[in-house]
C-alpha cells in the first residue's frame, strides 16, 4: 500500500509540537505533523498532556492556584467565619443555620491553614516510606525557599 | 522588581537568553506554576502519581534545563511558550523516571491494546486466562491495530483522542484546529470504518 502524504519517522520537535497546538505551524507541516501523532503513541501523551496544561482548561487550572494564593493571603473562610456569626445575632430566623455556618467555615479554615497541610504532607511521607522519608520532608519544608535562590 | 519591563513574553525569553538575572526570576516566578502542573499531566498519561520531592526535582531539572542548558534560546515562537514549556517539562519528567528506572515499561497508551483488552487481561492473575485465551486477546489487538492503520490519519487522530484519552469533540477541535462539527463527522466515520475492517477481519 502506498500512502500520499509522506509520513515523518522522526519525531516532530518541541517547537512543531508546541506551534502545532498553538495553531502556528504552516499547513504543510501541520499535516506531516498530525499524521505522525496519529500513529505515535508517545508523541500524542505528550500532545495531549501539554494541551491540558497549557490549554483553555490548564489555564483555569492555574487562574484557580493564582485566585487560590489570593484567597489564602486574605483567609477568605475566617473573614466569613466572623460574618456569618455576626450575622447571626442581627437574624433571629436564621441563628442556628448562621452558627452552624460559621462552624463549618471555621472548620475549613483550620483544615486549610498551612500547618494542618504541613502536617498531612508529612503524615503522607510516614505513611508511604516511613521514618527516614518524613523526616527528609520536615527537613526541606524548613528550608522552603531552597530550590528558587539556586539560579 | 519592575513588572512592566517583561510584560511579553517575547522581550521575557530575550532578556532571559541574554542572561539577565531579574529576567530569569520574573520567569521562574511567573511560569513554575505551569511547569508542575505540565509534568503531573505528562506523567499522568503514564499513570504515574508523583511524590512531591520528584516532582520537585524535576521541575528543577526543567528549570536547569531551561537557564543552565540554555534551552531557552531554542524556542522558536514566543506565542507558543506556554506549549513549548508543557512540552519540555513533560519530556524531562518522562526521562527523570526513565533514569530513575522505576518503570521498566513507560509507554503511552495505545488504543489497540485498550480496546483490545490486554490492559484488563493484565489486572487478572494469569492463571485466569488459558494460552488460547491469551493468544487470542493478542491476535484481537493485532487485528485492532491492523484496521487502526487503514483508517485516515485525522480520523484515526480524533478517534484516538475520544477513545483513549476522553476528550470531548469541543477539546478535539481545539487540539486538531477543526469546528466540532467536524470532528464529530470523523469520529463517526472512523468507528463505521474500523467496525468494517474488523468483521472482514473476523470473516464475518
Amino acid at each position: 500500500m502506498t500512502k500520499t502524504i509522506p509520513k515523518i519517522r522522526a519525531h516532530p520537535t518541541e517547537n512543531d509540537l508546541a506551534d502545532f497546538l498553538s495553531g502556528s505551524l504552516p499547513k504543510e507541516r501541520r499535516d506531516q505533523v498530525e499524521s505522525h501523532i496519529a500513529g505515535c503513541d508517545e508523541c500524542l501523551a505528550a500532545t495531549v498532556a501539554a494541551y491540558e496544561s497549557a490549554g483553555p482548561s490548564g489555564k483555569k487550572a492555574a487562574f484557580k492556584n493564582k485566585v487560590g494564593k489570593y484567597m489564602k493571603r486574605l483567609n477568605i473562610y475566617l473573614v466569613l467565619a466572623g460574618l456569618s456569626f455576626a450575622l447571626s445575632f442581627f437574624t433571629h430566623r436564621y441563628f442556628i443555620q448562621l452558627l452552624v455556618a460559621t462552624l463549618l467555615l471555621g472548620i475549613k479554615w483550620i483544615v486549610d491553614a498551612k500547618s494542618t497541610k504541613m502536617l498531612v504532607m508529612i503524615y503522607e511521607a510516614w505513611k508511604h516510606g516511613g521514618e527516614k522519608e518524613a523526616s527528609r520532608v520536615l527537613e526541606r519544608l524548613e528550608q522552603p525557599q531552597n530550590f528558587q535562590r539556586k539560579f | 522588581m519592575e513588572k512592566g519591563r517583561f510584560e511579553d513574553d517575547a522581550t521575557l525569553i530575550r532578556s532571559c537568553v541574554e542572561r539577565d538575572h531579574s529576567a530569569w526570576d520574573f520567569f521562574v516566578k511567573k511560569y513554575s506554576n505551569h511547569i508542575l502542573i505540565s509534568i503531573v499531566f505528562r506523567l499522568r498519561k503514564y499513570g504515574i502519581h508523583l511524590k512531591v520531592e520528584d516532582l520537585k526535582e524535576i521541575e528543577q531539572d526543567t528549570l536547569s534545563l531551561l537557564w543552565e542548558g540554555s534551552k531557552l534560546a531554542e524556542i522558536r515562537n514566543p506565542e507558543s511558550l506556554r506549549y513549548w514549556l508543557a512540552i519540555i517539562s513533560g519530556n524531562t519528567a518522562v526521562q527523570y523516571m526513565r533514569r530513575q528506572k522505576r518503570l521498566d515499561r513507560l509507554a503511552a497508551k495505545s488504543l489497540s491494546e485498550t480496546i483490545g483488552g490486554t490492559e484488563m487481561a493484565d489486572m487478572l492473575p494469569s492463571s485466569v486466562l488459558t494460552p488460547a485465551q491469551e493468544l487470542e486477546r493478542s491476535e484481537l489487538s493485532e487485528k485492532i491495530e491492523k484496521a487502526l492503520e487503514s483508517l485516515p490519519d485525522k480520523e484515526k487522530l480524533a478517534l484516538k483522542l475520544s477513545l483513549l484519552y476522553g476528550k470531548k469533540y469541543e477539546e478535539i477541535s481545539g487540539i486538531m484546529a477543526m469546528p466540532p462539527g467536524t470532528v464529530s463527522s470523523y469520529i463517526k466515520r472512523a468507528k463505521k470504518r474500523l467496525r468494517k475492517k474488523l468483521q472482514q477481519f473476523s470473516g464475518f
